[in-house]
């Protein structure tokens, strides 16, 4: 219990009479990087205002280090070791040092103890050079740097982040994440960082909720909820690209063969013949290679799956290209544009796409009972 | 110009001389003008502040009234303030007519909206992500106000400098609840009345000269205080 810092249990809270937030379970452990990952308008932001004591949840318990919180009024002691900061710096018409030492000012703390925090917390953030500067004459990321400043400047046991770096450019965005989590596990601070961005969660957490309409969808080690989602809808949230519908004919010592459209697929998982299934797999993990009837005739690899197709689109991202292919169900691979040009792959060619058997996750599908009315669609059928 | 050029001189003289009565009537227009615009502003910051960031039933109606304040004309505030507290008005066993008391209220009413209509825009105008950015950083009730008045502090100080300029300059209602009696109730602006209706220009030019300096000095502080750290 004691390496638990805030705890929600079945917490529920609407908006206008409609439901935004239904969280059976969360705890923010201490000292973690715990990312909360979903769409815009998911509740990630209700999450947060519970989180920060700022919104009564209608129903459910919330315990800090394992106490049930006291009445309102009682709140504020609490509510004192937990900072919050946004996407934009929302700055005050101040200095930047008096836009950092405001917490502390609130808190009453004598003069020198203010100036010793403020300048230590700018060095930390590498912008004790902007001390004296206003707001307006700082760029993006500098006041963004003193909006994380002004929230860590108080120790706060949890920092609660809501898209703090999604207003910034790639580079500054790198840069500013590596140097928030040193300062981070300097001071020791828990934090909940919320974003819709997997790219931010890669580079930040230690553990990833998936939120999905208010509910908590799956939460975990960041490599478990990205390498081994629970369901199809995570999946897809996480960057898997491929979800093929199938059903496992074979198991063998856990090397299962799943039989998809056109094509059968070799998989690491438990499940069994019959059982049916959703293959996942990550962009990174598919190879691909132009096709040469001749050169395959022979060809042998480690990878279990060899899949022929034939490439839909192309798709270049900066330094990556995106490839589809119709293996007679679509796949998406992502090599790079070097690669992409040596091949010299164009739309229509026939190539060969391989992956691991340990690449492979496979979900079982959910039974989902019939409705009364409509039938299913076809999609979702089990 | 003559006139004019006597005025001028005149009023030095008065200035330098540190005239006894000059300085009663300046001081009785500082306390009475400086003590109103203080209420004013307790009454006006809050409320304004609270209208401007809680939605509840009637509160539209309220903001309209509160515009149709600023705009009232203080001859009518006069004359109101005159039947409540003369001997058979409600308030007239207080006995505060024709004394500072009755000007100060007056003169409350006068600024009192002017300072809650400009804190609803001005903290309405701030960025609502703002007030919860407060809170979270550990503000109670009283600091969450507080950082927001400080915030909207440009739009606010032009209210404070608006609202005393509009009661320094005031005559009508000062005039009928103050009665201008002399050493008691004389305010700089009805001292200027009398003084042009008897004939006493140069008097009334050097009165004027120093009610102007007066605005113009307030002025220099409220600047100050709005423009100094931005």
């Amino acid at each position: 219990m004691t390496d638990t810092l805030l705890e929600l249990e079945k917490v529920v809270h609407s908006y206008a009479g409609r439901q935004v937030l239904e969280v059976e379970r969360l705890e923010v452990k201490e000292g973690e990087m715990l990312v909360v990952l979903g769409q815009t308008g998911t509740g990630k932001s209700t999450l947060l205002r519970v989180l920060n004591l700022l919104e009564q949840p209608e129903q459910g318990v919330i315990r800090w280090r394992g106490q049930e919180l006291p009445a309102n009024h009682a709140r504020l002691e609490i509510r004192r070791r937990i900072a919050m900061a946004f996407q934009d710096p929302l700055l005050f018409r101040a200095s930047v040092f008096d836009n950092v030492a405001y917490g502390l000012r609130l808190r009453h703390r004598p003069k020198t103890e203010i100036e010793e925090k403020v300048g230590k917390i700018l060095g930390l953030f590498k912008i004790g050079h902007l001390a004296t500067r206003n707001p307006n004459q700082t760029s993006g990321g500098e006041a963004q740097r003193v909006a994380l400043a002004r929230a860590l400047v108080i120790e706060p046991d949890l920092l609660l982040l809501d898209e703090p770096l999604a207003s910034l450019d790639p580079v500054i965005k790198e840069e500013l994440a590596k140097d928030l989590i040193e300062v981070l596990h300097s001071l020791n601070v828990s934090c909940v960082y919320v974003t819709h961005s997997r790219e931010e969660a890669f580079m930040v957490a230690d553990r990833v909720a998936i939120i999905e309409q208010g509910k908590i969808a799956q939460i975990g080690d960041l490599e478990d909820v990205f390498y081994r989602p629970a369901s199809v809808s995570v999946a897809g949230f996480v960057g898997v690209d491929t979800i093929i519908k199938g059903e496992v004919t074979e198991q063998e010592k856990g090397l299962a063969v799943i039989r998809i459209d056109h094509g059968q697929i070799e998989a690491i998982t438990e499940y069994r013949p019959g059982d049916k299934v959703f293959v996942c797999i990550r962009p990174e993990d598919i190879v691909v290679e132009s096709f040469d009837s001749e050169v395959h005739a022979g060809h042998k690899a480690s990878a279990r799956n060899h899949l022929k197709g034939k490439v839909t689109g192309i798709r270049t991202l900066g330094a990556i290209a995106k490839v589809n292919i119709d293996c007679g169900a679509p796949l998406v691979a992502t090599i790079t544009k070097r690669s992409l040009d040596d091949l010299g792959i164009k739309k229509d060619d026939e190539v060969i796409a391989s992956f691991k058997a340990t690449s492979v996750h496979v979900i079982k599908s959910e039974v989902i009972p019939p409705p009364k009315s409509s039938p299913l669609p076809a999609g979702r059928q089990a | 110009m003559n006139v004019i050029w006597q005025g001028l001189v005149e009023a030095v003289k008065l200035i330098i001389r540190l005239d006894p009565e000059v300085l009663t009537v300046l001081f009785l227009t500082l306390r009475v003008t400086g003590t109103a615009t203080l209420i004013a502003l307790v009454l006006g910051l809050p409320i304004g502040t609270y209208l401007a960031l809680n939605e509840f039933p009637g509160r539209q109606p309220i903001i309209a009234l509160i515009n149709t304040g600023m705009g009232l004309p203080p001859v009518v505030v006069g004359l109101f303030v005159f039947l409540f507290l003369a001997r058979s008005g409600p308030f007239g066993s207080f006995e505060v007519l024709y004394t500072p008391t009755a000007m100060i209220i007056a003169e409350i009413i006068i600024a009192t909206p002017m300072v809650m209509g400009v804190t609803v825009a001005a903290i309405q105008a701030l960025d609502p992500r703002l007030q919860l950015q407060i809170m979270s950083l550990g503000a109670n009730r009283w600091q969450f106000f507080w950082t927001l008045v400080k915030e909207a502090r440009l739009s606010l100080l032009a209210a404070v400098a608006a609202g005393f300029g509009a009661i320094i300059s005031e005559v009508g209602a000062v005039m009928m609840v103050g009665g201008n009696i002399k050493g008691e109730t004389r305010v700089l602006t009805t001292a200027i009345v009398l003084a042009t209706r008897q004939g006493q220009v140069s008097l009334a030019i050097a009165l004027s000269i120093i009610l102007l300096g007066l605005t113009f000095f307030v002025n220099i502080f409220i600047t100050k205080a709005q423009q100094g750290k931005r």
